[in-house]
């Protein structure tokens, strides 16, 4: 899965350095806080990045007398937790890039943001959900086989996308040559069909091995957790919602009938807006387009925006178990 | 007295002894034996880095160069800018020693085959200016890549990533990981070992065998973090590194920085 140079555009790698550069911010921030409870965390980062750089080089027999390689980005996860996991596993790609040439330098953010970042994040999610529901090997189980297999897609899509993103005048691809109905297929077949299997069955027998012998040394995920950060952030966003408001033209896909005509009578597609559209099923929403009447837009925006904050909250909130007391 | 004894080995004893090995079964874990002792022998003696007295760039000048070529040669299209990048690493290149050198071509010309096996199949697709142009724009950024691994000590990448801000806490996980990657690659080595000499039958499950060493393996990585945090804090450790900023000239690390910028003056200016 390891993306090597040039299989991606500069463009695709810069936006996925930028996409992985809050999440490198947050672990930081998450980890630097772990060490203040467990001081190991600090050296556990290293030695857990060179565990991680043994485990993608081990190769596990599978059936047909073949090999294959876990990534252990879940196992990872569950073990040191999710955000020194992430950590981790970027140190580990650091390495294979800069020193023993596996995977890209420039396509160093791409490959962070499959292995380091959706991998154990989604095995993590699905073994914290097993947990909740009492089937914590379940969980685990489904979250390594789905921690690979979304990275994986992830990946196809970004050297799927690469055609249609740079190609010449000519149309003929400058990067990565194979379209998204190659590469989606090519990289999720593979790992559905046996990447999938090995790192879920690895990822178990480690797990049981290492609860059995000392659960102690598990990841305690922290039982409560200061929220004053995420609200701050989303009363942020909040404010920001209107932002859009800047762009003067309708979103992409987002056109009313009119406006869809005009397009496609611009562009010298048809005259007429497709049928099933004009007479369609047409919702009249609350507040259309969130706007309230006898408001500014932006005003209707930021209100918007708060009141479906606090529907979700309260649909969360409701959701709980009712287990705490009030004083 | 001298008693005559028989000299002559008895018959059983001459027979060139037959060890059936077990080879299908066994074969993951000497092929992954190799790999680590390949490995291990590679991170104990590394290869001796070489460095120009004369021209001795500062790391992170050395690690910008190399961003910037990676960068340059992914974006430009125009073949004669590339051909002079190629001869950019050419020039650089001869400054090597022979045995670096032949080192060099091995393992450039390895990883190239290797990433270009992915695109053959395109030929059929895109046909062959595509795979041309797609190979020699990836063998030329494997190549830079290639001779700054060659030419860069372990503790000058640390000291550049320092230099260019980098926050702390990933160098000194970098940092630990490849101390910490020798140590564990010995401790899996040896417990493949002692598996392989008491292993006297067939493993029915080599995954639960495969379960319990990773697992052993986290357990000795667990203790081994709270030693080094103990010997970190006994030897006052804050959680810093120091930058040292010795006072040398800067001219030859601008200077060496010429060549790629004006290339991608070039770029910029020769685009359309």
């Amino acid at each position: 899965m390891h993306i090597p140079d040039n299989y991606l555009s500069p463009a695709t790698c810069g936006t996925l350095v930028a996409a992985m550069a809050p999440v490198w911010t947050v672990a930081v921030i998450k980890v630097k806080a772990q060490v203040k409870e467990h001081h190991e965390t600090l050296p556990m980062l290293g030695i857990a990045a060179s565990l991680a750089f043994l485990i993608m080089m081990f190769n596990l027999p599978i059936p047909g007398g073949t090999t294959a390689h876990a990534v252990g980005g879940t196992l990872l996860a569950v073990l040191i937790g999710p955000w020194a996991a992430c950590l981790a596993l970027t140190v580990t790609l650091a390495l294979q890039a800069l020193l023993f040439g596996d995977g890209g330098i420039l396509a160093f953010g791409a490959n962070a943001f499959n292995m380091a970042f959706i991998m154990p994040f989604v095995g993590y999610a699905c073994y914290r959900l097993g947990q909740k529901l009492h089937h914590e090997k379940i969980g685990l189980a489904v979250g390594a086989y789905l921690g690979i297999n979304v990275a994986a897609l992830v990946a196809g899509v970004e050297l799927g996308l690469q055609p249609l993103l740079a190609h010449t005048a000519s149309g003929a691809p400058l990067y990565c040559p194979y379209g998204l109905s190659i590469a989606v297929p090519a990289m999720l077949t593979a790992h559905l069909l046996v990447a999938g299997w090995v790192e879920l069955v690895f990822t178990l027998l480690v797990f049981q091995f290492v609860k059995k012998v000392a659960p102690t040394n598990l990841y305690q995920t922290p039982t409560r957790t200061n929220q004053r950060p995420w609200i701050a952030l989303l009363i942020g966003l909040a404010a920001l919602s209107p932002l859009g408001l800047l762009a003067s033209n309708t979103a992409w896909g987002e056109w009313d009938p009119t406006e869809l005509k005009q397009l496609l009578a611009q562009q010298h597609l048809s005259t007429q807006a497709p049928q099933g559209m004009v007479h369609g099923f047409h919702f009249q929403a609350l507040f259309s387009d969130y706007a309230i009447a006898g408001l500014p837009v932006s005003v209707g925006y930021i209100l918007s925006a708060l009141s479906a904050i606090l529907i979700f909250l309260l649909l969360i909130r409701g959701l709980q178990h009712g287990s705490e007391t009030t004083n | 007295m001298d008693p005559k004894q028989p000299t002559e080995l008895p018959d059983w004893l001459q027979q060139p002894a037959s060890a059936h090995s077990q080879a299908s079964k066994t074969s993951f874990l000497q092929r992954n034996q190799r790999h680590l002792r390949s490995l291990l022998t590679r991170l104990a003696q590394p290869a001796p880095v070489v460095k120009n007295q004369r021209w001795h760039l500062a790391p992170q000048i050395n690690l910008i160069r190399l961003l910037l070529l990676v960068l340059l040669i992914a974006l430009i299209n125009n073949v004669t800018l590339l051909w002079c990048l190629a001869l950019l690493l050419g020039f650089q290149l001869l400054l090597l020693p022979p045995s670096q050198l032949r080192r060099f071509v091995r393992s450039w010309l390895i990883s190239s085959f290797v990433a270009l096996l992915f695109v053959l199949p395109s030929y059929w697709l895109t046909g062959p200016g595509t795979l041309l142009f797609f190979g020699l724009k990836t063998s030329l950024m494997l190549a830079n890549a290639q001779y700054y691994r060659l030419t860069t000590p372990f503790q000058d990448l640390l000291s550049g990533l320092k230099a260019l801000h980098c926050p702390d806490v990933l160098i000194m996980t970098l940092a630990i990981a490849i101390t910490y990657l020798r140590m564990l690659g010995q401790h899996l080595l040896l417990t493949m070992e002692a598996l392989e000499l008491r292993t006297v039958a067939p493993t029915k499950h080599p995954y639960r065998l495969i379960g319990a060493m990773f697992g052993n393996l986290y357990l000795k990585s667990y203790a081994y973090a709270l030693e080094l945090y103990a010997a970190m804090e006994a030897r006052g450790f804050n959680g810093h590194y120091v930058r040292t900023s010795p006072t040398r000239n800067h001219w030859p690390d601008y200077l060496s920085l010429g060549p790629d910028i004006l290339v991608l003056i070039l770029f910029i200016f020769w685009r359309n």
